[in-house]
């Protein structure tokens, strides 16, 4: 029997707003950055507070990207696609090789079944990277830059995770290739935890002709050197990666772990009553909870928050020992997307939460828990992987 | 909002009041996801051009525009699209709602989807949409009265 017409369509208010959720200050940075790199155009952001560091170097980077075309006399206001093609190229230049050896456009825009042209990069101790080695084997590609901090570490990390897990049934490839700088890389990259092939391209070569318009871009490469499938924007891009080593977003592989599913990421004034203990997710303030290890409770809305940001939050009940906090203490240090506080009435004396994800624990000895942080910081589940947790709200030790 | 408090507000301030407003509507007019990432749009434009927009009678409605001209030129948004509804939502609603909110008239759903899914009243649709409380009204019951034939539920309700 149908229910009152009223009373459906205000229900299904509530599918629409999950569907097309609230939408973040990260995301329209993105779509900045993303405009900005596209059109090359000059000029200082206006300011918003909070988010001065990634935009400070998101500004610089255009700038450095931009003199130089304006040095060469093309000019800042040069089209998005179809830049001028000067006399300069001869007939010859249209064409180079391609990743299995066969002629193809020198210049290409990156669609499902374009033969794309091969290029190389090197790794950090000059060895070269020769994309033409990986015909005949699909390759997993991430095209990234050193300096955009919403798709450098994190995703780098996440590349790293799912390289550990694929196998040897694909190849992967990461390359930091608008305006890289090694030290900035170094930077990344330099603790030696990477096996994962990560090499760095100057001279502007995949950018120019895989017609790169915006970073971070991921593509899968088919065996025969065609293009299968490309990924732009954190979120997505991170679940394909995990899709293609065959990790299973939903727990990380890791024993105990719930998947709540769907959750609203609405802001709102007043206090939440979550379902979760502690909740996992939902409406939530304003303002992030800062990162790091709180001995004092802090506000459910403000940690929801930083949830949303790609954050674990760690919440340690009463009976917890001094070699649990020292082990909380310590996974704070290791990752600033750690948060930890103490919350009474746990249902075990540790409980770890990731946007959607949950997992409870005894004691904090057990290699799960070190898992459930790497796996879940700044994961796929998080609605805003990546972005800050300092800035907000709370002084941790 | 009056010229000089607008010249003074922030863009971080005037995106917390407007978001929710801005989204709704273009969701509304284009459906989830075209709207959602046309409303998302001219909130970027609206951030890198607030120098300008800032100081406008009504910017909100201004970035309305702006989503509308983004939604038609990058999103292709030949029908609107909206999602079905997860078999057990509470309270239930039609699997036939969606695609006849999609089949009404983009002015129908525009004024039906705010008013009776996002709970705008009907002086807040007309303000926004700067159009006559009456032109709305009209709209909203030829919307309902389409709905109720094409999910044939009656008037009894």
């Amino acid at each position: 029997m149908p229910t009152d017409l009223y009373a459906q369509l205000q229900s299904y208010g509530t599918v629409l707003e999950t569907d097309a959720p609230h939408i973040e200050e990260a995301e329209l940075e993105r779509i900045i950055i993303t405009r900005r790199l596209r059109t090359r155009r000059l000029g200082p952001l206006p300011e918003w507070p909070g988010w001065a560091i990634a935009l400070a170097v998101a500004v610089i980077t255009v700038l450095v990207v931009t003199i130089p075309l304006l040095l060469f006399g093309i000019g800042g206001e040069a089209p998005p696609v179809n830049e001028p093609s000067t006399t300069t190229i001869s007939p010859d230049a249209s064409q180079a090789q391609g990743v299995c050896g066969d002629t193809v456009q020198a210049t290409v825009s990156l669609e499902p079944g374009v033969m794309v042209p091969s290029w190389t990069a090197e790794t950090l101790d000059s060895t070269p990277l020769d994309l033409a080695d990986t015909c005949g084997r699909p390759t997993w590609i991430f095209l990234f830059a050193d300096w955009c901090e919403i798709c450098g570490g994190s995703a780098l990390v996440a590349f790293q995770g799912a390289f550990d897990a694929s196998g040897d049934q694909i190849d992967f490839l990461a390359v930091d290739m608008i305006e890289p700088n090694s030290e900035n890389l170094a930077s990344l990259i330099g603790n030696g935890g990477y096996s994962v092939p990560v090499g760095i391209e100057s001279g502007g070569v995949i950018e120019e002709a895989w017609s790169v318009e915006g970073i971070p871009v991921w593509v899968y490469l088919g065996a025969d050197g065609r293009v299968v499938d490309v990924y732009h924007g954190l979120s997505e891009g991170l679940t394909a990666t995990y899709e293609v080593a065959g990790i299973d977003i939903s727990t990380g592989g890791i024993e105990g772990v719930v998947d709540y599913g769907a959750i609203s990421t609405e802001h709102v004034g007043r206090d939440v009553d979550y379902p979760q203990v502690p909740p996992v997710g939902g409406p939530h303030a304003d303002i992030w909870q800062n990162c790091g290890f709180y001995a004092d409770e802090i506000r459910e809305e403000n940690a929801v928050h930083s949830l949303e940001h790609g954050v674990v939050w760690i919440t340690y009940r009463e009976d917890a020992t001094s070699s649990d906090l020292d082990s909380l203490r310590a996974l704070a240090e290791s990752d600033d997307h750690v948060l930890v506080s103490p919350y009474p009435d746990l249902p075990a004396t540790i409980v770890a939460s990731a946007w959607s994800r949950q997992l409870t624990l005894e004691s904090a000895d057990t290699p799960r828990l070190a898992e459930f942080v790497d796996f879940f910081v700044s994961g796929p589940q998080a609605p805003e992987p990546g972005a800050t947790c300092e800035g907000g709200v709370g002084s941790p030790e | 909002l009056k010229q000089e408090e607008a010249v003074d507000l922030s863009f971080t301030d005037f995106a917390r009041r407007a978001e929710s407003r801005l989204r709704h509507a273009l969701v509304a007019r284009y459906g989830t996801e075209t709207g959602r990432d046309a409303a998302a749009e001219a909130l970027a434009y609206g951030w890198e051009h607030w120098d300008r927009v800032g100081t406008m009678n009504n910017p909100v409605g201004y970035l309305y525009r702006v989503g509308q001209s983004r939604a038609r030129r990058s999103f292709r948004p030949a029908t609107a699209w909206f999602p079905l509804p997860p078999d057990d939502h509470e309270p239930h609603v039609e699997p036939g709602l969606p695609s006849a909110l999609a089949a009404l008239s983009t002015k129908q759903r525009t004024v039906v989807v705010l008013i009776h899914c996002f709970a705008w009243s009907q002086r807040e649709v007309a303000d926004f949409l700067s159009v006559a409380p009456t032109t709305v009204q009209k709209h909203a019951e030829r919307g309902i009265q389409k709905l109720r034939r094409e999910l044939g539920v009656t008037d009894a309700d």
